[in-house]
């Protein structure tokens, strides 16, 4: 299995060959098929303002355009356009990726929350989605980024290794640790009240 | 068979592309190896289940980020603005192309004077154009906070300014009529004078009152105007060379009543009429103002309620729905919840046009 080639979508490569050509249209529904995809990956990383994550998918498609004569077919145009608009809206806010640090001290759980507090945030959820989305939360941001990347925009390791400034192994490990905080939280409770259920 | 996976935890899986990759976005072949893998019998097909039922959580838990909401006009505004800049940046080539025989820096001093010619020029015309062509000296309030800004206006009026939004006006407002000049959005509460309109010029749609309170939303990067209606009445019309025409006639121009809006088409200019996304109650004397509780009330009499608070036409068939009642107390449910009852009620539906309601169908057996 592991030699099975990553299947991207062959459509995309076609538009982009023909964006890279000049043709507007191709270009445009480029822009159609990943706006979505940008704007919530953007409106992810940052707390500022919606309007600019707007902008900053403004630059990057207008760079696109400006620069066409000059670039290549990317393997996967989606993981292209989420890593051009992070480097953009990185860039604009002055930040750099804190890859010279290592891993466990970017990652270090300084402000980890106890079980009891989780607990208390989960009583007042109403839906499985809801106790979910409050257990993801509790985990560190590059943590919840990777699952967003790997699970939703379906990119691969060495893929949300570029996105993160670290090796391929790192991405996998930062997804390894949340995995293993989450099963602890929604498995093992799952397991016993299953086992009490079917005692 | 390969046993590449044996010995694969759950989380083992979960990090590792072929699995993820299979279980999002399935093709004939993972299908193929994975279910000819777990026919092998693995004795760690607990750990993949789980994976799987982890991977479902995972991925539900992140369903409000899959889920971020973006609406379709933003992105069709967005594509717009694009494709504006990038056609700037085919006369900034031109201009590159032109003055090839000069000196590289003369070139650069070139295409700053190309991009800023295209400012002035594409960017903000309008607006500019018209505050250009004041003879005497005006005022202009721009807001550049992030929080609305309220401006009072020589009148009394008052404009509450949106950010990066700008609003100006001459010396002489308020001696022959009251006009101002908006780029963005704004809401305006204007006093009351019969004899000096009240004018807003906003991307090429003109909006005059009397005296009301409205909102004119136009900024330069938008392909539409919209004009909204809270109270009174305003005519909004477009923009003609001959300023003496305004308010002569109602050519080109609508007449709004509250809870309507009309939105200008900057690119077929045109308008057209609709009501407000969500309309409000009107200020009525309290004695007029209908209480929304009803018992065995006909339905006639329910839409005619709702007509005189929202001050909104309904349109129904009025044989079909007679003898039909309605109990249930709406006091509470905004417009669209109370029709939604209603027609719920009498199996019907409605669908709202040229700032009316229409209800089709609808019984009562």
């Amino acid at each position: 299995m592991k030699d099975v080639e990553n299947s991207y979508p062959k459509e995309d490569q076609k538009l982009w060959l023909a964006f890279l050509s000049g043709d507007e249209e191709s270009y445009t529904q480029l822009y159609k098929l990943y706006i979505r995809h940008m704007y919530r990956y953007g409106t992810s990383l940052v707390t500022t303002s919606d309007a600019f994550v707007l902008d900053c998918i403004h630059d990057v498609f207008t760079e696109l355009w400006a620069k066409r004569s000059r670039l290549s077919v990317p393997d996967n145009v989606k993981y292209y356009l989420l890593k051009a608009l992070k480097t953009r809206i990185m860039h604009l806010l002055g930040r750099k990726e804190r890859s010279f640090k290592p891993l466990s001290d970017v990652d270090f759980e300084i402000f980890e929350p106890n079980d009891l507090e989780i607990l208390e945030e989960l009583d007042s959820a109403n839906s499985r989605q809801e106790r979910l989305k409050i257990l993801i939360a509790q985990l560190p941001n590059r943590q919840q980024e990777a699952l967003k990347l790997r699970f939703i925009e379906n990119l691969n390791y060495t893929e949300i290794g570029n996105v993160l400034e670290v090796n391929t192994q790192s991405a996998k490990n930062l997804v390894f640790r949340a995995i293993e905080k989450l099963r602890g939280w929604i498995v093992l409770p799952f397991i016993n009240f299953f086992y009490i259920f079917l005692a | 068979m390969k046993t590449v996976y044996s010995g694969y935890t759950s989380s083992d899986f979960l990090t590792d592309d072929s699995f993820i990759g299979h279980q999002l976005l399935p093709t004939k072949t993972s299908h193929d190896f994975w279910q000819a893998w777990l026919e092998t019998k693995p004795e760690n097909r607990g750990e993949w289940e789980q994976a799987v039922f982890l991977l479902d959580a995972i991925r539900l838990g992140l369903n409000d980020y899959a889920s971020t909401y973006l609406p379709e006009t933003v992105i069709a505004e967005l594509l717009e603005k694009i494709k504006l800049t990038n056609s700037g940046q085919k006369e900034t080539r031109n201009l590159k192309v032109n003055f090839r025989w000069l000196a590289a820096a003369s070139i650069v001093i070139a295409l700053v004077a190309g991009s800023m010619l295209w400012k002035r020029s594409g960017v903000s015309s309008d607006y500019q154009a018209h505050v250009s062509g004041l003879e005497s000296a005006f005022t202009e309030k721009v807001n550049t906070t992030s929080k609305t800004q309220l401006i009072h206006l020589p009148d009394g009026s008052t404009a509450e300014l949106l950010p990066n939004s700008k609003i100006s006006y001459a010396h002489d407002f308020n001696t022959t009529n009251r006009r101002v000049f908006l780029s963005g959005e704004a809401s305006f509460e204007v006093v009351k004078n019969v004899r000096k309109p009240f004018l807003v010029y906003a991307n090429k749609v003109v909006t005059k009152v009397l005296g009301t309170k409205f909102i004119v939303r136009a900024y330069e990067t938008e392909t539409d105007v919209k004009v909204n209606v809270q109270s009174g009445q305003v005519s909004v019309y477009r923009e003609s060379a001959d300023d003496t025409k305004i308010g002569k006639t109602l050519h080109n121009g609508l007449l709004l009543l509250p809870n309507q809006q009309a939105v200008f088409s900057r690119k077929s200019e045109e308008f057209s009429k609709t009501l407000v996304e969500e309309p409000e109650i009107l200020t009525l004397p309290a004695a007029d103002k209908p209480v929304f509780v009803y018992d065995e009330i006909s339905i006639s009499k329910v839409f005619e309620d709702i007509e005189k608070a929202y001050g909104i036409t309904i349109r129904y068939n009025k044989e079909s729905l007679e003898g039909c009642q309605l109990s249930a107390s709406l006091n509470h449910e905004s417009f669209d919840e109370k029709l939604e009852i209603i027609c719920k009620t009498v199996k019907a539906t409605y669908q709202k046009f040229d700032g009316q309601i229409i209800i089709n169908g609808g019984s009562c057996e």
